[in-house]
């Protein structure tokens, strides 16, 4: 259980002139709920297909689970896939996709994939084209699923779901995978659903990894620093600015603490996930979001 | 993977087995009668000399041998049409491809299965097809002398023909991306390749024969004065030929419409129309060339014009595939279009480990 989730070493994918992803260097431990979030076009369905093995690197290395992606069929049946927009074969059943799975994976769990249709409630005779996005993504976890995979990747499995169908893809997706021994790699453009499920974060903006660790430590190594704008008065010097942010009288920064801040006269803040991605997104991004927040603040 | 190829091939599979059922039926409904008809009647009509009606009754007989041997000249490109342009290209346009490549299964193993069972049916099918056509139309070839007429839809080329189609198709289709455009460009592309091995690849492969003779003057315009041993024979051109090597007409004539000409001044002096001046006059009677002639007047006009056309040593030659030929053809034809299905199968399977998506 040494090797990583996945491991990255300077990986970088072009297509023809425009680099998807550039430099990424990261390591996953196994074990954990891992959110993928970013911008749209950030690069994440290509980290993602890289890790599945569907796409090969420009630059780089990618190990996945000790291994390179899709390199034989051993490989392969470690890793279960869940394509944006749940690539499915309009024509075949449910229970067509089900045989599928069968055929093509040495390792199909069977019955575990029936009960979680009958769940769903999910007619196996129905043709997969005739299902509802919901029920499109439900069954293409569930193929993924019944791999008994040890790593899952769902490539945006909600994007395309209403948000009572994101709460409830979601908690099917946790309460399912609750006691397995599975590590998840999930990516959303959209803080919440990472919230919701994930104990590790990689942000991933302008085809580059941001920030990437664990949400907790992510959240406690990170603060709000909120001092008066006076010229004199810089930032402090152990803390790392990620964004900053100045109103007429207050100067407001988020930083990454390297240690205890021991400057006077700044106020210090814990800081949520969604404002912790929105600093690293940008700084656009990150003053319109922090706008409410520093209102409300005393 | 056998299973998911073979279910995304059953509904087609099924289709094109109904439909051959179908021809076949036709054909075994039709076939023996035919000939029945062609061992008895028209082998024996020479005796009753009505062999005109005879023949004429047994083509309406066979009025639809154009058709069956159309549907084997385009069997082999419709299949690579239709199964083996969509093979990659719809996975790519639907992106189904990311189901199909993360399962327990190689990319590699995934094409070669599909490809195989695609390639394996469709050969099937076409072999089925051209034998039960070949079989039929036999009593055809025999009473028309055309042996070589529909050598493209005949015994074995056919289905090396549907086995390049196909690794053709798949090929393009994993190249382009776009179903459409993929078996547009598989047409296109068998066009091109089947022309370019006809017109420059097969005559080096085996070599016609050649029938070499002094021209002579035909007695009218448009009649063939040399033909070859055999009737069914693949007469591919009958030049008359300069000594210089030029090809100065065809068929027995001179120039580019198969006319003989000669422009005969009163006085004797003749042109030979794209060859050259006589160097002898031909004897004009008083009244000029096309006045009412004698049998003796004709004959010495013949003959001058015939001392005329030997002087410039004219030869006629006939180059032409005999029956003979016909077997080895068809196995150098299909050994070509195997060879090339074989290269653009692996250029395929090449094209989507190593490019795709």
């Amino acid at each position: 259980m040494s090797e990583a989730a996945i491991e990255t070493v300077g990986l970088g994918k072009r297509y023809q002139r425009r680099w998807a992803l550039e430099d990424c260097t990261f390591r996953i431990p196994r074990g954990h709920v891992v959110g993928l979030v970013g911008p749209n076009g950030a690069g994440k369905s290509t980290l993602l297909n890289l890790a599945a093995g569907l796409l090969a690197p420009s630059a780089g290395s990618i190990k996945v689970l000790g291994e390179q992606p899709a390199r034989d069929a051993a490989q392969l049946a470690r890793v279960g896939f869940v394509p944006q927009d749940a690539a499915l074969y309009g024509w075949l059943s449910i229970e067509g996709h089900l045989r599928l799975g069968e055929h093509c994976n040495p390792q199909w769990d069977a019955k575990a994939a029936h009960a979680r249709l009958a769940e769903l409630g999910l007619s196996t005779r129905q043709r997969a084209g005739k299902l509802s996005g919901g029920q499109r993504a439900q069954l293409s976890l569930t193929i993924a699923l019944a791999k008994c995979p040890e790593l899952l990747l769902l490539d945006e499995p909600v994007a395309s779901l209403d948000p009572l169908a994101r709460r409830e893809f979601l908690g099917l997706l946790m309460s399912t995978v609750a006691g397995r021994d599975v590590s998840i790699v999930l990516s959303s453009h959209l803080v919440s659903d990472i919230e919701r499920v994930c104990d590790y974060l990689i942000v991933l903006v302008d085809s580059r990894v941001r920030v990437a660790g664990e949400i907790e430590e992510l959240l406690a190594g990170h603060h709000r620093l909120i001092g008066l704008r006076q010229p004199g008065v810089a930032a402090p010097a152990n803390q790392t600015v990620i964004a900053a942010r100045e109103t007429d009288r207050q100067r407001m920064l988020v930083v990454r603490s390297d240690g205890p801040v021991v400057e006077t006269g700044w106020e210090i803040e814990s800081i949520n996930l969604e404002d912790l991605v929105l600093a690293y997104m940008g700084e656009g991004a990150a003053r319109q979001a922090q706008l409410p927040t520093t209102q409300a603040a005393p | 993977m056998t299973w998911l190829a073979w279910r995304q091939l059953r509904t087609q599979a099924a289709v094109a087995v109904a439909l051959l059922a179908a021809v076949a039926i036709m054909l075994v409904l039709t076939g023996p009668h035919l000939r029945h008809y062609a061992d008895t009647v028209v082998n024996t009509c020479g005796a009753h000399h009505d062999c005109r009606s005879v023949t004429a009754n047994f083509q309406s007989l066979a009025h639809l041998r154009h058709v069956y041997s159309l549907l084997v000249s385009v069997v082999p490109v419709l299949l690579g049409v239709f199964w083996g342009a969509p093979l990659v290209a719809r996975e790519l346009e639907a992106g189904t491809y990311r189901l199909a490549w993360t399962q327990s299964v190689t990319r590699v193993r995934w094409i070669l299965v599909r490809l195989a069972m695609v390639a394996l049916a469709a050969v099937a099918i076409t072999g089925l097809l051209s034998v039960a056509v070949t079989w039929w139309q036999s009593p055809v070839d025999r009473v028309n002398a055309s042996l070589f007429n529909n050598f493209e839809a005949r015994d074995v080329v056919p289905i090396a023909y549907v086995a390049f189609c196909v690794a053709l198709g798949a090929l393009l289709g994993a190249l382009v991306r776009r179903t459409v455009a993929a078996m547009a460009a598989t047409v296109g592309c068998f066009a091109v390749v089947r022309y370019v091995v006809q017109q420059y690849v097969q005559p080096n492969l085996l070599a016609p024969s050649q029938l070499i003779r002094h021209y002579r003057a035909p007695s009218r315009a448009y009649s063939r004065t040399l033909t070859s041993p055999n009737p069914a024979d693949w007469v591919l051109s009958d030049n008359v030929v300069a000594p210089s090597g030029n090809v100065i007409g065809q068929y027995g004539g001179i120039g580019p419409n198969g006319t003989f000409g000669f422009n005969v001044s009163p006085n004797g002096s003749a042109v030979f129309s794209g060859v050259g001046r006589c160097p002898n006059r031909i004897p004009v009677p008083p009244g000029g060339i096309r006045s009412h002639l004698t049998t003796a007047q004709a004959h010495a006009i013949q003959a001058a014009i015939q001392r005329c056309v030997d002087s410039f040593h004219l030869r006629e030659v006939l180059t032409y595939q005999p029956t003979s030929h016909y077997w080895p053809l068809q196995w150098l034809e299909t050994g070509i279009f195997a060879a090339l299905a074989v290269a653009l199968g692996a250029a395929c399977i090449w094209w989507v480990r190593r490019r795709l998506p």
